[in-house]
């Protein structure tokens, strides 16, 4: 686990950080259109700082499959939105989920810290506009896949081998681009490009990746790998969630991508103090 | 039969008598999505029945065909990320052993975006097979973009195109497979696409054709069918 930094804040190496989705999408898998109005996205924000996010990530267009939504769409769904959050939680750190360097440039514009590339470099202009604005950049695993579309019959010789290729050669490029080396996050991308499988394995083995040196941010939240694992329904993967949490927290991710903040900033604090790197709340018992 | 297989440029000595042994004589085309292999099932295996279905369906025809050898022909990426072979050989090989079939086997693969040019080169390497009668497996299924909540989601165009290669695949009918428009295909993930290609030229005519089942639990359109005796 290292030092690194995001927006005005520098966190120390052993951070474990809650970063809360906002969908201003209507179609989202999970959410499925709760925040996608402008009163319901704000209701949310408000509701993830209450509950200790460090990171809000902004998302306007969902991942799987869909109606096209055009840059333009995008922009009007996430870049008045970044502004509005910008001004209501200054010290906030905000991210925004895309691909596309136009919508990555308007919301830097607008104050975004940070640009998750969800889609592994599908735009490769992306690094330099997270550079232009000093923002900090998340560098996912894809199995090199078209953005939106699910995996299909993918096969690796080495999961992991494949993941630590694609996303530190994407954070070493994004360096030499000029983002700031200790602005940089790499994301194994759970079910993305993968199937469950390669999903649990990536987990088994997150270790190889903190191993690297980045950072490492993991989107674990209700995913078809848990629902697999356990045979539950979206809506009924949180336990499964929050299990795959403790075990990524303690192999060192140190950014948590969640629909549920309460409950995930339990496990990493109770991670943390398991890891003693954190002091319990309150200690009475046997010390009366 | 024996004129039959000739008629159709199939190469290889033929023995005096009723029946012919060499060159292709059937096909078997099954589902081979990888849920079936046996390193990618969980707790419940999902595909049993599927795969149950496939093997009976196997271990009928290599009855009637006891000495032919038998041909895998899969589709595959073209740029693989492993070094594993294809999912349709490996499907293949899992049913002929759990058959318990201990002929001959031998696999040709092409891509599934496979050019004309690769094409006539995996119907070679069937064709010059040494003299035998030779049962071609195909692992070969159609779209993978039949609903929502299908692999590829859902393309409005995948269902007529389906039905199309269903009915050809009932019927025999290799023309209609050869017409099928490959960058189409492509756009529906059909991945079978190269892989009946071959078929199409290899047992053009099959005589006997018939499709034993169909199903899409997935959103991919599998498909057991039998071409030949």
């Amino acid at each position: 686990m290292v030092e690194f930094r995001l927006g005005r804040h520098t966190y120390a190496a052993h951070s474990r950080l809650v970063m809360a989705i906002v969908n201003r999408t209507p179609d989202s898998f999970y959410d499925k259109g709760a925040t996608w109005a402008a009163d319901a996205a704000k209701d949310r924000v408000r509701q993830v700082v209450d509950e200790g996010a460090d990171i809000v990530d902004i998302g306007g267009i969902k991942a799987a499959p869909g109606a096209e939504i055009d840059a333009a769409e995008e922009m009007s769904r996430v870049v008045d939105f970044v502004g509005w959050v910008r001004a209501a939680y200054p010290e906030l750190v905000i991210s925004v989920d895309t691909w596309r360097a136009e919508v990555g440039r308007a919301v830097c514009a607008e104050g975004a810290d940070l640009l998750n590339d969800a889609w592994g470099g599908a735009d490769p202009d992306l690094p330099s506009v997270a550079a232009e604005f000093g923002a900090g950049l998340v560098c996912t695993h894809t199995g090199g896949v078209t953005p939106r579309t699910r995996p299909f019959r993918v096969e690796y010789d080495d999961v992991v081998a494949d993941i630590l290729e694609s996303v530190v050669g994407q954070a070493e490029r994004a360096v030499a681009v000029g983002v700031a080396r200790d602005r940089i996050l790499i994301d194994p991308a759970h079910d993305f490009g993968k199937n469950t499988w390669h999903s649990l394995e990536a987990t088994r083995r997150l270790g190889e990746l903190v191993g690297t040196g980045w950072p490492v941010l993991v989107s674990l939240s209700n995913k078809d790998f848990v629902g697999e694992t356990l045979d539950r329904p979206v809506g009924e993967r949180l336990t499964g969630t929050l299990a795959a949490t403790a075990i990524s927290s303690w192999l060192g991710a140190q950014v948590y991508r969640v629909h549920e903040v309460a409950e995930t900033r339990q496990v990493l604090d109770m991670v943390s103090t398991i890891a003693g790197e954190r002091p319990p709340a309150i200690t009475t018992r046997g010390l009366q | 039969m024996g004129v039959r297989m000739a008629e159709v440029g199939m190469t290889g000595p033929v023995t005096e008598g009723a029946e012919p042994i060499s060159g292709v004589i059937a096909a078997l085309v099954l589902p081979s999505p990888p849920m079936q292999l046996p390193e990618y099932v969980g707790a419940a295996d999902p595909a049993a029945a599927i795969r149950e279905r496939s093997a009976a369906a196997l271990a009928d025809l290599l009855a009637r065909h006891p000495k032919a050898q038998v041909v895998v022909v899969s589709g595959r990426e073209r740029a693989a990320r492993h070094t594993k072979g294809s999912v349709g050989e490996r499907v293949g090989r899992l049913l002929l052993a759990q058959v318990g079939w201990a002929g001959s086997v031998r696999s040709v693969d092409l891509p599934f975006d496979a050019c004309p040019d690769e094409i006539e080169a995996a119907v070679a390497a069937v064709a010059g097979v040494p003299a035998s009668a030779t049962v071609l497996l195909i692992p070969a299924d159609l779209s993978a973009k039949r609903t929502e909540k299908a692999p590829g989601h859902l393309d409005p165009r995948a269902a007529a195109v389906d039905d199309g290669v269903l009915a050809a695949l009932a019927s025999g009918d290799d023309a209609a497979l050869r017409a099928l428009d490959p960058a189409l295909c492509a756009d529906l993930w059909l991945t079978g696409w190269a892989a009946l290609q071959v078929l199409a030229r290899c047992l053009p005519q099959p005589g006997s054709a018939r499709v034993v089942w169909s199903g899409d639990p997935y959103g991919v359109l599998y498909v057991l069918a039998r071409w030949g005796r």
